[in-house]
């Protein structure tokens, strides 16, 4: 394909775990704001706000969401599993991905989130430590309404401090 | 001058002009407790969040990063209470307001105004707040004034808001002062 | 509840906006410009700011989550974004039930406007509550 936007570099990269997230232990109040933005302007379900609500459930304890993400603002602690990568130093980087695999990107301005697939294990709740690790996925390309666009996708599992699987997603990042 | 406004609007300056706000529900409502607000206990992720989002772009200091204690201005508030309660007669502390007081409730006129400002905060503090800590906002009716302007006759106002965590020492002490024309 | 194949779900909908972009943006440090400004979202191809696709996210899952009951699972859910969500659109969650396979309940799961505009068609599985 002429003006193809995938690299040689970028098509060996598939396959490599680029970075590893640990949270911070889940609180109450992170699930209960994340029920709150989500639901709003109804009043979430109580299972997400109230303890002795979500005690008394199959769960027996607070749980977040499924969707929840305790990554958010800040991790505890992140690490670069790549030697010569570097993470990006610009907000809302196109070409972030790789970057982090020391690889050049595309260099293309826009991107738009293509979708994702998730598949779920058990719940996050109250305390939990999530480890997340990325990995890149698969690149295609075709043409669109937007032009020539591509498709990168990244991998992320989770998992809790038991080593239990709480969530595997395949996220697809349009870029053009 | 006023010989040369059209006339409904000569008519609405005179009626600003000779008006009073303070009328002896009003005068008589300072000092009075209007509601209390209790928080859900502080949890480090709030600390922590609030923290990154007044510092950013730029990181936040690691005393806030391990949540040793929170910022001053940190509202455990935010996003809602554990529990709300008003605290005047014949409320029944269905509407909850958040940063003022609940003139209505209190039996003020039903005034009209075209514009609010906010005047301004002043704030004392106390102790500071940490993982863990309740804390309790009482709000009550501070002083009403107005005066001539050049919008007519303004109503400044106070309410004030009243701090402490689950010990009972004070957490902090705000003014809110609000202009009203 | 007997479940069959072609049963549709009780719908979840809201009116989107700054009001709720703002809030998800708070609780999942998403300050993305083309989510929070109409120049950066025009400039993107989308006419003026729109909303996260995470958000449409969000309302498949409590769509899914009110089906299911407390419990219930959400098993698997995969979506792609077709149709941004800009503003002045009433967002409804949708689902039918595509097969049942012992507990294990599939769906077709979708975000549709007002005028039944598909934003962002997907697919599910879950099983329900005991």
């Amino acid at each position: 394909m002429a003006d193809s936007n995938i690299s040689e570099a970028m098509k060996a990269a598939v396959g490599t775990e680029t970075s590893r997230s640990t949270s911070y232990p889940i609180s109450e109040s992170d699930i209960r704001k994340w029920a709150i933005a989500v639901y709003w302007p109804e009043k979430a379900p109580a299972v997400f706000t109230d303890p002795a609500a979500a005690a008394k459930t199959v769960h027996g304890r607070m749980v977040a969401p499924e969707e929840f993400n305790p990554f958010a603002w800040a991790s505890a602690k992140n690490e670069f599993l790549l030697t010569g990568g570097l993470p990006s130093r610009m907000v809302n980087d196109p070409d972030s991905s790789e970057r982090a695999l020391g690889i050049e990107g595309p260099g293309l301005k826009f991107m738009l989130n293509g979708g994702m697939i998730c598949e779920y294990g058990v719940r996050m709740g109250v305390g939990d430590v999530i480890t997340s690790t990325n990995s890149i996925g698969e690149y295609s390309e075709r043409e669109g309404r937007l032009g020539l666009m591509l498709f990168s996708r990244g991998v992320s599992t989770w998992v809790n401090q038991d080593g239990d699987m709480v969530k595997r997603t395949t996220s697809t990042l349009i870029r053009y | 001058m006023m010989a040369s406004l059209p006339f409904r609007q000569q008519e609405f300056q005179e009626e600003q002009m000779t008006q009073t706000y303070l009328t002896d529900v009003v005068r008589n409502a300072v000092g009075t407790e209007c509601s209390r607000t209790v928080s859900y206990p502080i949890e480090a992720s709030a600390i922590r969040r609030w923290a990154l989002a007044v510092y950013w772009p730029e990181p936040a200091p690691q005393v806030f990063m391990d949540a040793e204690y929170a910022p001053e201005d940190f509202d455990p508030f935010a996003w809602g209470p554990a529990s709300y309660e008003s605290l005047l007669e014949g409320d029944d502390g269905s509407v909850v307001v958040r940063h003022g007081i609940n003139e209505r409730a209190l039996g003020f006129p039903e005034w009209k105004f075209r514009a609010g400002l906010n005047g301004g905060m002043n704030c004392t503090y106390g102790v500071r707040m940490h993982v863990g800590d309740v804390i309790t906002d009482v709000k009550s009716v501070g002083e009403y004034t107005e005066r001539q302007g050049r919008n007519g006759l303004m109503l400044i106002t106070q309410s004030i808001s009243t701090w402490t965590n689950q010990q009972g020492e004070l957490v902090k002490r705000t003014v809110n002062a609000g202009i009203r024309y | 509840m007997t479940v069959k194949v072609g049963d549709e779900l009780p719908t979840f909908t809201r009116e989107t906006g700054f009001a709720n972009w703002n809030r998800y943006a708070a609780v999942n440090d998403e300050f993305v410009p083309i989510h929070m400004d109409d120049a950066a979202g025009e400039a993107a191809g989308n006419g003026g700011a729109f909303g996260m696709g995470n958000l449409q996210w969000a309302y498949l899952h409590n769509m899914l989550r009110s089906w299911v009951g407390e419990n219930g699972e959400i098993l698997s859910i995969e979506v792609q974004f077709r149709s941004p969500n800009v503003k002045g659109q009433t967002v409804t969650a949708k689902g039918v039930v595509t097969a049942v396979d012992g507990d294990v309940i599939s769906l077709d799961v979708w975000t549709e406007q007002q005028e039944g505009v598909k934003l962002a068609p997907g697919s599910a599985k879950v099983k329900l509550g005991k």
